[in-house]
């Protein structure tokens, strides 16, 4: 954009030339690259290919034959680096330091409760379910500066994570999406579209249930009464003292929390949303409703 | 509308009755067919029992010197256009040896690390243990042989290789800025 | 002599427009109560930060004179950007492209009638070895390399580019007070002499481009303009750099200039990630 001086100055100066129409506005010169002038298609010359040999002929060796060596890459004995990369569920990361810059640019809203639909909102980070990618990890680089109270649903968190959170007087739940719900919070608004029902959150599968259980981790099917006693238990071995939740200001806020079911804040399963005419249809079919309570 | 059923019904047996004879000599000569294939592979060499037809593809010299000579033919080479999408391929022999780090090193075992263990020193068993880094023709020809799939990074929780994918500890290939002091 | 000359065409001037000499009076009655002016406060969703906004005058077609009704505040981030000229310039040639098929068409030696026959033998005649007299190197042969056509010119400019072209092209244009802005589009008269001698008054330049919030402009003005090839009304969703530059004046009423203002506000302060990826032909 340029300063401010930049801008005045060159505003006062347009003052005095003639007025700015199609004919004499260019582009800065320099800015675009003419291509030299060759005959043929190809500037008429060996098209990179250098002069005669394999290059021009295109007849290169396979890749990694060593003309009858046993090659490298089979000399190495095999070592099972990539077993099961496929089913292994990946959780990109999010660093404290880039949680809290985007509360200083107030492109996070710290009085609401903050989870992945509206971090993917904020526009500086993503992540695609369908490449097995599960949710957030909340990192543990900018620790020591992390300085916002908020109340924070993520997918993964180490505990000197939950510490610092919970350090400002914070909330944060590890909660389970599996990969369809993930779609959903990743783009709301191409879903309601569809004009489908909202559906029911699934359950964890085997291998995370202890993760999401444990009030250690603040798992979100933890029991609430484990979860403050862990609480207790942190700041008692980091050495701080835990702001009480009770006489907070924004204590609604803070307890706020999704149902196990629940995929967004504030709508629940089995809800349809109307766009266009702005409105939510509920349902009242007695099955509908025990198929979504359940 | 009922009449336009009818009359494709009618086309459909007619069909059928036109295309069964003919239809049912060909299964049997590839019923037969496949009988005397399978007997042709455990008698090596011996004439086909039922020679049915002088044109048959069974008989056909060329087809059965190929079909003497197959062997099973392990493919390492990258394929560069697959033959239903036309996209490259991963050498999958490459992706079982080698393991690719976020900033672009291949790390692999050592050479032998399984061979003679009874007669190497101590020493050399501990060096024979540890993983190695590529250098930097190998790991250019590794980039080369596997799709971006693998070259994607994958965060998974609680990773092993995960001190060694950042490079931060180095002034000159460390990404992100010093802290301010 | 030069007296007499006057009165002469003061004279002249009376007998012709009648009704010239009510709206001189209005306009001397408005401006001789300077207090009379209005000058509104506006009260901004993103407030200028490190520039003062502009102060433009609030005029009105009512006569052929100017008369100023008030006072009206810009976003300097809008109507005070840098005017760089090569985005201006960018924009033009986007433009101008985006919508240009190049029907332009050769023939190649396939097309080209007849060379079916090789010409003469290869050997043994002493001649270049030619294989078709429609070879390229003939004259009267096809061309090698020419234009075929249905060529598409598409390309989409970068999202900030087009804002930043906008903003520049209004910033340049109220510098060069060539950007007033009217209260509404209401003129006495449907006759467009009247348009003519208000442009000739004020020193507008011959074309001009009137741009509104809404779809409809009043009765009398797209009757007087219609006959007017160079005088052009546009709504507010139609604006662009190309129509900007191509008119000398661009002439905004008060509801479009505060709706430009916050359109424009709002893509400068919103994430802009979806507008900013790379375009496909199926988001439309």
């Amino acid at each position: 954009m340029g300063s401010r001086q930049i801008t005045e100055k060159s505003l006062s100066m347009i003052r005095s030339l003639p007025r700015i129409s199609l004919g004499n506005i260019r582009d800065n010169p320099g800015s675009k690259i003419t291509q030299k002038r060759g005959r043929g298609q190809h500037r008429g010359d060996k098209h990179g290919a250098g002069n005669k040999g394999s290059g021009q002929r295109q007849n290169y060796m396979r890749l990694g034959y060593e003309t009858g060596n046993n090659p490298f890459y089979l000399r190495v004995p095999s070592e099972p680096y990539y077993r099961g990369h496929h089913h292994r569920r990946q959780y990109p990361p999010l660093s404290l330091l880039e949680l809290q810059s985007l509360i200083d640019k107030d492109r996070l809203d710290v009085t609401k409760p903050i989870d992945i639909a509206s971090i993917i909102k904020s526009g500086l980070y993503n992540m695609f379910p369908d490449q097995k990618q599960f949710g957030i990890h909340l990192t543990d680089e900018g620790l020591d500066i992390f300085a916002a109270k908020i109340n924070i649903e993520v997918q993964w968190a180490s505990e000197q994570v939950i510490a610092a959170i919970e350090k400002n007087g914070g909330v944060i739940t590890t909660a389970y999406y599996d990969p369809h719900s993930l779609f959903l919070l990743k783009n709301p608004k191409k879903f309601f579209e569809t004009g489908q029902a909202i559906p029911r959150r699934m359950i964890p599968p085997p291998d995370v249930i202890e993760y999401y259980t444990n009030p250690k981790t603040r798992g979100y099917l933890a029991d609430p009464e484990k979860i403050s006693h862990e609480r207790l238990r942190l700041a008692q071995k980091y050495g701080y003292e835990l702001p009480e939740l009770e006489n907070d200001v924004s204590y609604n806020m803070l307890i706020e929390r999704k149902d196990p079911r629940q995929i967004f804040f504030g709508l629940e399963p089995g809800w349809v949303i109307n766009l266009k005419d702005k409105c939510i249809l509920k349902p009242r079919d007695e099955e509908l409703l025990r198929f979504y309570s359940s | 509308m009922l009449r336009c059923a009818i009359s494709a019904l009618r086309i459909a047996t007619f069909r059928t009755s036109s295309l069964r004879v003919p239809y049912q000599n060909a299964s049997k000569i590839i019923y037969h067919d496949v009988r005397n294939f399978t007997s042709l592979s455990v008698i090596n060499n011996a004439p086909p029992v039922v020679p049915l037809l002088k044109e048959n593809l069974i008989n056909n010299k060329h087809i059965l010197d190929l079909s003497y000579n197959l062997w099973p033919v392990h493919i390492r080479t990258v394929t560069k256009f697959s033959l239903k999408r036309g996209k490259r391929k991963t050498v999958k022999a490459a992706v079982k040896r080698f393991f690719r780090l976020h900033w672009g090193g291949w790390i692999r075992t050592k050479v032998g690390r399984h061979k003679k263990l009874w007669k190497k020193s101590p020493p050399q068993r501990r060096r024979l243990r540890q993983h190695v880094f590529c250098n930097s023709t190998q790991s250019t020809l590794l980039d080369k042989m596997v799709t971006k799939y693998w070259k994607k990074p994958k965060y998974y929780v609680e990773d092993p290789y995960a001190p060694y994918h950042t490079r931060e500890e180095f002034y000159i290939t460390r990404k992100k800025p010093l802290p301010k002091t | 002599m030069t007296s007499f000359l006057i009165n002469a065409f003061k004279r002249l001037h009376l007998s012709i427009v009648p009704n010239r000499i009510i709206s001189s009076g209005y306009a001397t009655a408005v401006t001789t109560s300077a207090d009379a002016i209005s000058v509104t406060q506006k009260e901004w969703k993103f407030p200028p930060v490190y520039t003062k906004p502009r102060e433009v005058w609030i005029e009105s077609l009512a006569t052929v004179e100017e008369i100023k009704l008030g006072l009206f505040e810009l976003h300097p981030l809008v109507y005070a950007a840098v005017p760089r000229i090569d985005i201006i310039h960018r924009n033009v040639v986007w433009q101008k492209k985006y919508r240009w098929v190049s029907w332009a068409q050769t023939k190649t030696r396939a097309e080209v009638r007849g060379g079916g026959r090789k010409p003469w033998p290869q050997k043994g005649l002493g001649r270049a070895r030619h294989g078709s007299i429609r070879s390229p190197l003939w004259r009267g042969g096809g061309i090698a390399h020419g234009p075929r056509s249905g060529k598409t010119h598409f390309f989409m400019l970068p999202f900030h580019l087009r804002i930043h072209g906008l903003t520049s092209t209004l910033s340049a244009k109220l510098a060069q007070d060539d950007l007033h802005i009217v209260k509404d589009l209401e003129i006495p008269s449907d006759e467009p002499e009247y348009l003519i001698d208000l442009i000739e008054n004020r020193n507008w330049g011959p074309s001009v481009l009137i741009v509104d919030d809404t779809d409809i402009a009043p009765r009398n003005i797209t009757v007087a303009t219609e006959t007017l090839p160079h005088v052009n009304i546009m709504p507010v969703y139609g604006l662009n750099v190309y129509s900007m530059l191509k008119h000398d004046t661009l002439l905004l009423t008060l509801s479009a200039a505060e709706k430009i203002e916050e359109r424009i506000l709002h893509h400068l302060h919103s994430i802009t990630n979806e507008q900013q990826a790379e375009f496909k032909l199926n988001q439309i």
